[in-house]
């Protein structure tokens, strides 16, 4: 047989030989709790680690104990550690990279003289179900408690001033196929599904492809058609070429499925990227891992699987002992033991459950004739050691009286394989105990949804193939192609697997004998929970799988049930004597891997907007704040200024952001009419008017003008936060009342400029030829033409109680326009206004801003805005609920105040009456103008009358305030019509 | 969430381009009663099983449609127009 491996390689840490994964010629150096230590390229964390002679990796959850390499596949907790930072990361997963800063933790002071491991001699402190049976009483007790255990127990912690460096990208991906898991199972499945056309994305979670071809030993292949190869070395380098080879097969690796949603959805995590990829149909190849045993001490660092000793051998060259011991009841812990043997480990133990007749006779005499020590029907009942393992204690299985210790620096152990499910529960599969393979496999079937190889219960290598080759061609059938001669294809299929299934019957070995119960036995790594902690929770009456893995927390910890699942579900079975399969597994949700709450969020989709004349504000130096996705000028220095020259001189802002939408159609008048609670089919062609926008519930949405450009054509604003909902609700009740009008939002496109002041209508008349004077163009009128040779919609509103305009026009002019006007009211002193100015000045004339002065429960009526609705309307959206309001009465009014002294309230404040608050104030704002404190209150009906005195608590005092019923500044409304 | 939603006017899209807009409802318009008015407002049926809803189309065509769905499962069984006579896009 050919291994990659080097035979004459010296049995000793420092010296490595030729790994498939490493390159010998090319060193890194990176430092291991501030300890120098070196890798070549290609080595992970725990490779590097394990060749430097390092046993130890953590320290474990609650007891402390030395854990060391177990699996060297991503799925036990024994070999976190924190990397540049970021806590939890699994060194056998991660690759090294120069100047790498790596840390342990969990232990304090040192991996390796770790203080808190006294936990482990005081396991009775901690029995099962800790949490639930102590510091109930007194409470004080928990507070106190809660800081140490937190601190003892538990993972990396992340340090406070840590950022995550990079962005991820995200990305959407659609396949025809997609197949997860890059073993033979996987790449034949890939490879068949694109020989029918069908374009296949195939998801492998290493570097490379090959799965367990990669590190197991080699052995002889079955004849398999369209597959001319005897021995399966060569097997990974063919299907990886004809993969290659194909147009139709993408390879994504390094990529992790962390979840598999809806519709065929996986989520999968490629280093910074994050890739939501849409599959029609998909092949779950994901393969099985092998499992440890239980017996005392099972957890010494020193005791590993026997894949993972497999793939220190093989991919990175490393000779991990001296003497071996190697336990288990299959044909696979033969493997491993002339695989050690090959690289010169001679001295080596096997210690076998079973019976010699049942062992494969090839391996048996191979393993003869290499003089290793066989113990038939023999158990391991303890291992020996302190950070690393010294020997253990076997007995044979029919008296553990007869026990003896063998001395040994590594125990391989296999507890058989366990096919990995939880993508496939998420799929919707069931899953069944297969009592003959000794594991949960799928069952039953998923619309869509196909598995092959290892992970449905595949024993050997031409089985993979040709699992992987059915659910190829059942993939593509779903997916709506082609397959020739179909039915012969799936007879012969079958047929070829019927001839390759394997009748390796497993003695099924009574479940008592697997899980030894005594001492620290461990069951779940990951939270330390003992064989006997599972016992003791069944007799507590914790006896559903569900209930018992939240009150054991098996199965809860990093590893998500991968190593403690299977043998979690024979205890359970064991102790409350129901079958393995009724006991069942317990769900494994996504996402199965952690995923940095970073990568899911998305910033792109935090849009911020810029008006067309953001280049001009920015150049006058505005303070520019968000409002909604828009950015905008909150004030140019001095809010009371601006607002001082509007009310003097002239002003001028950017409304731009003014939601605009554009109506036309023969039903337009009529659907208006429906949606606002105002009148418009009656309004006279080049008028505005003001309306309200509610629900059927009779509260506001929204409000805005409506100006009618013609009969059949409307143009409307809406606030700026309201502009998205607002053409939603547009178009659901255009589509429900199917009303012959057509809705186009057209916030964008044109930009808005108010100007305003008494010097407003002189600057405005600089610039164009329409007559501005209040006969011919009168207040709540509009006039299209043009204002500085550019094409415009003029509005003549009241928008902050002065005379002034608002200016529609392409986006394109906005900075042009913007310079126009600053440049023609140069000698009227005109002034750009932001936000606060503009806030100001509506509130002076009381004008409401939607979901500022209003809240969920405002209608027009206890608004004060009743004028505009009109009850002689035959429907319109909120009708009813306000006649029933109207008739019932109005509890509360928003009305005007006024501070008696010179304090300013905030939006917000209480009104107090008696002790008791009463109402609210929904703006407030100092007045230029007046010089004093005032805004708008929400007050019960009997308070809201004309110089009502009220008390309004500001910072702690009630202070004195009157109401106002009309607006404080020009309550007659005489200067905006001047 | 994360199925599909087979807009009439844009074809099959993400169901993150889409704005749930609520059960389909017929709105009592003729009522003076109160109580209709609050069982159309604020009652919503709820239904396990198959229910048409409203769906709006924001990332996309910026239209509303409806569709048909299974609120157990999120299947979308089919989706339409309102106002077509029957269902144009049946799975
Ligand atoms: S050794 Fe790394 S996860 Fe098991
Ligand atoms: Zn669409």
């Amino acid at each position: 047989m050919k291994n990659k491996v080097n035979a004459d390689a010296k049995c000793n840490f420092k010296n490595r030989s030729n790994g498939s994964d490493i390159d010998l010629s090319k060193k890194i150096e990176f430092l291991f709790d501030e300890k120098k230590t070196y890798a070549y390229k290609g080595d992970n964390l725990a490779s590097a680690l394990y060749a430097s002679g390092r046993r130890v990796f953590s320290r474990s959850f609650k007891y402390h104990r030395p854990r060391g390499l177990l699996c060297v596949g991503g799925n036990c907790p024994n070999c976190l550690v924190t990397v540049n930072g970021v806590p939890n990361v699994k060194a056998c997963e991660k690759p090294v990279e120069m100047e790498m800063v790596v840390t342990s933790q969990n232990s304090w002071p040192s991996l390796n003289t770790d203080f808190f491991s006294i936990f482990d001699k005081m396991g009775w402190l901690m029995p099962v179900g800790f949490y639930y049976k102590f510091f109930h009483t007194p409470r004080i007790l928990w507070t106190i408690a809660s800081k140490i255990i937190r601190r003892i127990a538990g993972l990396g912690s992340i340090s406070n001033s840590f950022i995550d460096k990079g962005k991820y990208q995200h990305s959407n991906k659609h396949s025809d196929v997609v197949v997860i898991g890059g073993g033979p199972a996987g790449m034949s499945a890939a490879l068949s599904a694109a020989k029918y056309g069908a374009e296949v994305t195939l998801v492998e979670k290493s570097n490379y492809l090959g799965g367990h071809l990669r590190w197991n030993r080699p052995t002889e292949i079955n004849k398999i058609p369209e597959l001319d190869l005897s021995i399966t070395t060569k097997l990974v380098s063919f299907l990886s070429a004809e993969i290659n080879k194909s147009k139709l097969i993408q390879v994504m690796n390094n990529a992790s499925v962390f979840g598999d949603y809806e519709n065929n959805l996986l989520g999968i995590l490629k280093e910074k990227s994050f890739i939501k990829l849409r599959a029609k149909t998909v092949i779950f190849a994901t393969g099985s891992h092998e499992l440890p045993s239980t017996f005392e001490n099972n957890d010494l660092p020193g005791i590993m699987l026997c894949s993972a000793i497999q793939k220190l051998i093989r991919l990175y060259g490393i000779t991990p002992c001296k003497r071996a011991v190697i336990f288990g009841s299959s044909d696979f812990i033969y493997e491993t033991a002339l695989d050690l043997n090959d690289i010169g480990v001679e001295n080596i133990t096997i210690v076998d459950q079973r019976k010699s007749i049942e062992v494969d006779i090839e391996l048996l005499d191979e393993a003869k004739a290499r003089k290793i020590e066989i113990l038939f029907e023999y158990t391991v009942l303890k291992g020996v050691g302190g950070s690393d393992i010294k020997g253990c204690i076997v007995a044979p299985l029919d008296d553990f009286n007869k026990s003896k210790r063998i001395a040994c620096d590594l125990l391989a152990i296999s507890g058989g394989f366990q096919s990995n499910f939880g993508l496939l529960q998420q799929a919707g599969f069931k899953f069944r105990f297969d009592s003959k393979l000794d594991q949960f496999i799928p069952s039953g079937e998923v619309k869509g949804v196909f598995h092959a190889g290892r992970v449905s219960g595949s024993e050997s290598v031409e089985l993979d193939i040709l699992s992987g080759r059915k659910a190829a061609m059942e993939a593509v059938l779903f997916a709506g192609f082609e397959v020739p001669h179909v039915e012969n294809r799936q007879k012969e299929i079958e047929q070829l697997i019927e001839n390759n299934k394997e009748t390796s019957l497993k003695e099924d070995l009574n479940l008592e004998n697997k899980l030894k119960q005594t001492g620290k036995s461990f069951i779940c790594y990951c939270e330390d929970v003992l064989v006997k902690d599972v016992k003791t929770a069944i007799h507590e009456g914790y006896s559903d799988i569900e209930t018992l893995k939240r009150y054991t927390t098996v199965t809860m910890g990093p590893c998500q049930g991968e190593m403690c699942q299977n043998t979690f579900a024979k205890a359970c079975s064991i102790a409350t004597n129901v079958d393995v399969d009724t006991v069942g597994l317990t769900t494994r949700r996504p996402p199965l891997i952690p995923v940095p709450l970073r990568a899911i969020a998305n910033p792109i989709n935090l849009v911020s907007h810029a008006t067309s004349m953001d280049r001009m504000h920015r150049k006058s130096n505005a303070y520019m704040v968000d409002i909604g996705s828009w950015q905008r000028p909150l004030h140019y220095g001095d809010p009371v200024k601006e607002a001082l020259s509007v009310r003097n001189k002239v002003g001028i802002i950017d409304v731009s952001t003014l939601g605009k939408l554009d109506i036309q159609g023969v039903d337009s008048g009529m659907f208006l009419d429906k949606l606002y609670t105002h009148r418009y089919s009656n309004l006279k062609q080049a008028k505005i008017r003001y309306g309200i926008l509610c629900a059927d519930n009779g509260t506001i949405m929204d409000d805005g003008t409506v100006t009618k450009l013609n009969d059949q054509h409307y143009f409307v604003t809406t606030s700026t936060a309201g502009i998205e909902s607002i053409e939603q609700w547009f178009k659901w009740w255009k589509v429900s009342m199917k009303q012959s009008v057509y809705i186009t939002n057209v916030t964008s496109a044109f930009s808005a400029i108010n100007i305003a002041g008494p010097d407003a209508r002189n600057t405005l008349a600089k610039l164009t030829d329409i007559k501005l004077d209040t006969n011919r163009f009168p207040y709540m009128t509009s006039i299209q033409g043009k204002v500085a040779e550019i094409d415009v919609l003029l509005l003549r509103v009241g928008f902050v109680g002065e005379v002034g305009w608002e200016i529609h026009f392409p986006s394109e002019y906005g900075e042009y326009m913007w310079d126009a006007l600053l440049s023609a009211g140069k000698e009227f002193d005109i002034t750009p206004f932001g936000v606060e100015a503009q806030r100001i000045l509506r509130l002076e004339k009381h004008h409401i801003i939607p979901n500022q002065d209003t809240d969920i429960l405002s209608t027009p009526l206890n608004s004060g805005a009743e004028w505009a609705v009109k009850f002689d309307k035959d429907d319109f959206i909120g009708k009813q609920a306000l006649v029933f309001d109207k008739n019932k009465g109005l509890d509360s009014l928003l009305v005007g105040f006024i501070m008696e002294d010179q304090k300013i309230p905030d939006d917000g404040d209480p009104v107090i009456m008696d002790g008791k608050p009463i109402g609210k104030v929904t703006s407030a704002r100092n007045s230029p103008v007046f010089g004093k404190g005032f805004g708008l209150v929400s007050l019960p009906i009997s308070f809201a009358k004309e110089d009502t005195p009220i008390f309004i608590r500001v910072n702690g005092e009630n202070l004195p305030a009157r109401v106002v019923t009309s607006p404080l500044y020009d309550p007659q409304g005489e200067k905006l019509k001047l | 969430m994360a199925f599909l939603i087979d807009c009439p006017n844009c074809g099959v899209r993400d169901v993150y381009e889409f704005r749930f807009g609520g059960e389909m409802v017929a709105r009592p318009e003729n009522s003076t009663d109160r109580n209709d008015w609050s069982d159309y407002y604020y009652f919503k049926k709820n239904v396990v099983g198959e229910q048409s809803e409203w769906w709006y189309h924001a990332m996309g065509c910026r239209n509303w449609l409806i569709a048909k769905r299974n609120t157990v499962n999120n299947a979308v069984i089919s989706t339409s127009v309102y106002g077509d006579s029957e269902i144009l896009h049946e799975k």
